[in-house]
């Protein structure tokens, strides 16, 4: 167990890496926090052997727990339906349409509505995209870790995939 | 008509789409793709566009701490900490 003394030192020196590492996965300010504050109370429990930093270890517990996070939480219905209402193919309403990006301004756009648009997501399909690619995982991993199998796993990877360029495309017509 | 047959429905054409994006697809599902895009042009700006997202979420960088809230957050994991300590002491 590390000593008290060490981890109150970790507090000051790696609460806003975690922090930070903490709301990319979840995209949820407040359970960021929450996730950070229950990293430090595991860490006064767990063995640091001193294999790795101080900081790369307190940052695989946190993702253990934004993971247990995952596994607690209910998983909602997967629909193409509203995508591919007729015959599995899209509709006037949902086809995708070209998005512009000839500008710069474009381009700036496009990073202000993903961040929007990933915010709107439900909080499970939002915390898979965080896991998937704030470590740039291949899926098979990820299933491993999360307890999922590979046919739902790719369901929920589309389902979040469908819904966040939609939400995109709606706000770009604004 | 033969081409209707064989053709794949969007909803599994963006399902493979997503498997591409993992480099997770056969050679034959790949041609599938690419025989549906031409008759359906909309799936095909669908995989630009996923590529694009996927991309940008590679790098799109982390929102940042306010420092007030940094300091409330130490502040907070601080008291946790010590309420820990305490109780753990009255046990022994």
């Amino acid at each position: 167990m590390p000593e008290n003394k060490d981890v109150a030192l970790w507090v000051e020196d790696h609460t806003a890496y975690l922090w930070r590492l903490a709301n990319r996965l979840v995209r949820d300010k407040t359970l960021a926090d929450e996730l950070v504050q229950e990293t430090f109370l595991a860490a006064l429990e767990a063995r640091f052997e001193g294999k790795s930093s101080p900081r790369t270890w307190l940052a695989s517990i946190l993702r253990n727990k934004a993971m247990d996070h995952f596994r607690r939480m209910k998983a909602a219905p997967v629909s193409l339906d509203d995508y591919f209402p007729v015959g599995e193919h899209w509709s006037v309403d949902t086809v995708p349409h070209e998005w512009p990006h000839d500008t710069a301004a474009d381009s700036e756009r496009l990073h202000r509505l993903l961040a929007l648009c990933l915010e709107r997501l439900p909080q499970r399909l939002r915390l898979l995209v965080g896991l998937r690619y704030e470590g740039n995982k291949k899926g098979g991993q990820i299933c491993k870790e999360m307890q999922l199998s590979t046919t739902n796993y790719w369901q929920l990877m589309h389902r979040a995939r469908l819904q966040l360029r939609a939400c995109i495309e709606h706000n770009l017509q604004d | 008509m033969m081409l209707q047959r064989i053709d794949i429905s969007c909803a599994r054409a963006t399902l493979l789409i997503e498997k591409q994006l993992d480099n997770n697809v056969t050679l034959l599902q790949r041609l599938r793709l690419r025989l549906h895009y031409r008759r359906c042009p909309p799936c095909e700006t669908y995989a630009r566009q996923a590529g694009k997202l996927a991309q940008l979420l590679r790098q799109d960088p982390p929102a940042d701490l306010p420092p007030e809230h940094l300091k409330q957050l130490q502040q907070d994991i601080k008291t946790l900490l010590g309420k820990k300590e305490k109780k753990e002491g009255q046990n022994l």
